[in-house]
């Protein structure tokens, strides 16, 4: 028993002392004076990036796969669970996170002497502005910052504008997860369907997310389903779907990149003239079958 | 055992209210949701399957509880408390970690890893061939601890998938695959017939092991028949519904109030019993709050921990402690 017990002793330390030699040297110090960032969300990376700061960038989540370069940088784990010690170790100037009210990680940090800016996770397009506005400030490109505003919401006008000209604005379902993970009104994906010309489903819930009971689906009927997850093939499949509208004409726009309706910065625009392209696509092919 | 109300007659009489009273429940609660009084596609579709689910689940869930009471002559033997569902949860998200695809060896690997732990459970605790209260909840705690550290563990890994993974977890009647309901309806009804089929035995047992010998019964693969039985209806019930606890607690102890501890009323009393909570709590699961759904599990652990307690408090007073 002893003996196995050291084993496993000897075991465990011979890892680390494996991990230890094979991660990853740090970037030397000296060739990066000034600013060092390290952003624990997704999000705020895209953002830091779209701003210029990608250079700056010296730690990233492990979820932060977009653009490219942000997997090359080093690794702090999540806002839920990051690498204290890593953290610390890269010696940021600033760490950017979203405020979430359920983690102590911030303060853990400012403990630590670091300087931490929280952004609230935005709800709606507004407070994604606002956001893309404070970071921007933050890191000394306002200017940047009120570019890349000006030229969402001139797209999104664009988009509102085309919206307007639809005959028909069909209500939608959107399931943003299995088995019926769906967005209500307090939610930036919710605003940006309903400003491409879909009415959601759930628009009378005062809420960001829910899981929603498969009859309330079946009974309220949408016209278009939009899934990110399931294939429209599966949700053919489910028992008593038969009968939903969407279902019957095939309108369920499915293999939809999730992070574009579901990030909330820059790149929501881009989602939202993809959704609305494929949209009205469904809506033309209606008025060529029934004329 | 107090509250045993006397005659073979009685608990028959009484089994046979249970039966009607399930079917009564049942029938209700395929009105019950938030679509209203449904059409023909929502009650046939997505109500009956629900309530269907209830039924096997909450039959699978009581089942083993009272078998594991049983045969471990425990009253807090429970599949959540002893570590079961979590090992046969543990059992699942393993194999999806380690990319294992195949449907039949993924579900039983999971019968595996239950099979494994109440046989864990049993070794840590069993004193002098018996399992008394206190070691048994504790090596339950410890068991069930650990291979929820297991679960976190891959939950972490498969972040991506984790959103889903989580209500997993909770306990749900939403979902289905219906190979797997079906596998599953027959791996409960297989281990509700083989425990039933035993229940004249399983009455001995409860006697002590040694009375039971003397009695003629072989008392090691009765119990090896016994726990298997038992672990294949936690298991196939945490296939199709996740992690719903507390069910196979309370339920055989009111069971007992009502036909008494006879293994041969009180093993269908029970598996009637949990389909009746599972029904209820699944109703108000999607009733509470509509247009949302409440985690099912989650409502009956509400009940169901300051029931242990409650039980707890009462031995203790009753000095069986």
């Amino acid at each position: 028993m002893k003996k196995l017990l050291l084993a496993v002793v000897l075991v465990a330390v011979g890892l680390l002392i494996y991990r230890q030699v094979t991660r990853k040297s740090l970037p030397s110090l000296s060739s990066s004076e000034g600013v060092r960032i390290i952003s624990l969300s997704p999000t705020l990376t895209e953002v830091l990036f779209e701003l210029g700061e990608g250079e700056r960038i010296v730690g990233v989540t492990n979820y932060c796969t977009f653009p490219l370069e942000a997997r090359a940088k080093a690794k702090v784990g999540d806002l839920v669970n990051p690498d204290l010690e890593r953290i610390a170790q890269l010696q940021p100037t600033i760490i950017f996170a979203e405020q979430w009210s359920s983690t102590k990680i911030v303060s853990r940090l400012r403990n630590l002497g670091l300087k931490v800016t929280e952004v609230p996770s935005p709800r709606s397009i507004e407070e994604i502005y606002r956001l893309i506005e404070s970071v921007g400030e933050q890191v000394g490109k306002a200017g940047r910052a009120r570019e890349i505003v000006s030229d969402m919401s001139a797209r999104i006008l664009a988009v509102k504008e085309k919206a307007a000209r639809f005959e028909h604005h069909p209500t939608i379902y959107i399931e943003i997860d299995i088995p019926s993970w769906s967005v209500g009104r307090a939610s930036y994906t919710h605003e940006a369907v309903t400003l491409c010309g879909a009415r959601n489903l759930l628009e009378d819930v005062d809420k960001p997310a829910l899981l929603v009971s498969q009859e309330i689906i079946i009974q309220r009927n949408p016209e278009v389903i939009l899934s990110f997850e399931a294939s429209a093939e599966q949700i053919r499949k489910r028992p008593g779907w038969g009968v939903i509208s969407a279902v019957q004409r095939g309108w369920i726009i499915d293999h939809f990149n999730r992070d574009l309706l579901s990030r909330g910065n820059f790149r929501l625009v881009q989602g939202m003239e993809d959704f609305q392209s494929r949209l009205e696509s469904l809506l033309k092919k209606k008025a060529r079958s029934s004329p | 055992m107090k509250n045993n109300p006397a005659s073979t007659l009685k608990s028959k009489q009484r089994l046979l209210w249970l039966w009607l009273a399930t079917v009564a429940i049942a029938i209700i609660a395929l009105f019950l949701g938030p679509a209203g009084i449904p059409d023909r596609n929502i009650l046939l579709a997505v109500r009956l399957p629900r309530v269907l689910l209830g039924l096997l689940v909450g039959m699978g869930l009581a089942g083993s509880g009272t078998v594991f009471q049983g045969v471990l002559r425990n009253p807090l033997a429970d599949p959540f408390i002893l570590g079961t569902s979590s090992a046969a949860t543990a059992g699942v998200m393993l194999a999806n970690l380690t990319g294992i695809r195949n449907f039949y060896l993924l579900y039983f690997m999971a019968l595996g890893f239950a099979l494994l732990s109440i046989t864990i459970v049993y070794q840590i605790s069993r004193i002098d061939g018996k399992s008394p209260i206190q070691t048994m909840v504790l090596a339950g705690v410890i068991v069930s601890l650990f291979f929820n550290a297991l679960v976190f563990i891959v939950f972490s890994i498969l972040y991506r998938e984790s959103f889903n993974v989580l209500f997993f977890l909770l306990g749900t009647l939403t979902g289905g695959d219906p190979m797997l309901i079906v596998l599953s309806a027959i791996l409960i009804l297989l281990g509700f017939g083989a425990s039933w089929l035993l229940s004249r035995e399983l009455n001995i047992l409860t006697q002590g092991e040694e009375t039971a010998f003397h009695l003629g019964v072989d008392v090691e693969t009765i119990k090896k028949i016994l726990f298997v039985a038992a672990s294949a209806m936690t298991r196939a019930a945490v296939a199709v519904a996740g992690m719903i606890g507390f069910v196979g607690l309370i339920v055989p102890h009111m069971m007992r109030m009502i036909v008494g501890p006879d293994h041969r009323y009180l093993i269908p009393a029970s598996a009637l019993g949990g389909a009746i909570l599972l029904i209820v709590t699944d109703a108000l699961a999607r009733t509470l709050a509509p247009p949302l759904e409440i985690p099912v599990g989650a409502l009956t652990a509400l009940l169901g921990a300051p029931y242990f307690v409650y039980l707890l408090r009462q031995r203790q007073r009753a000095g069986e402690f």
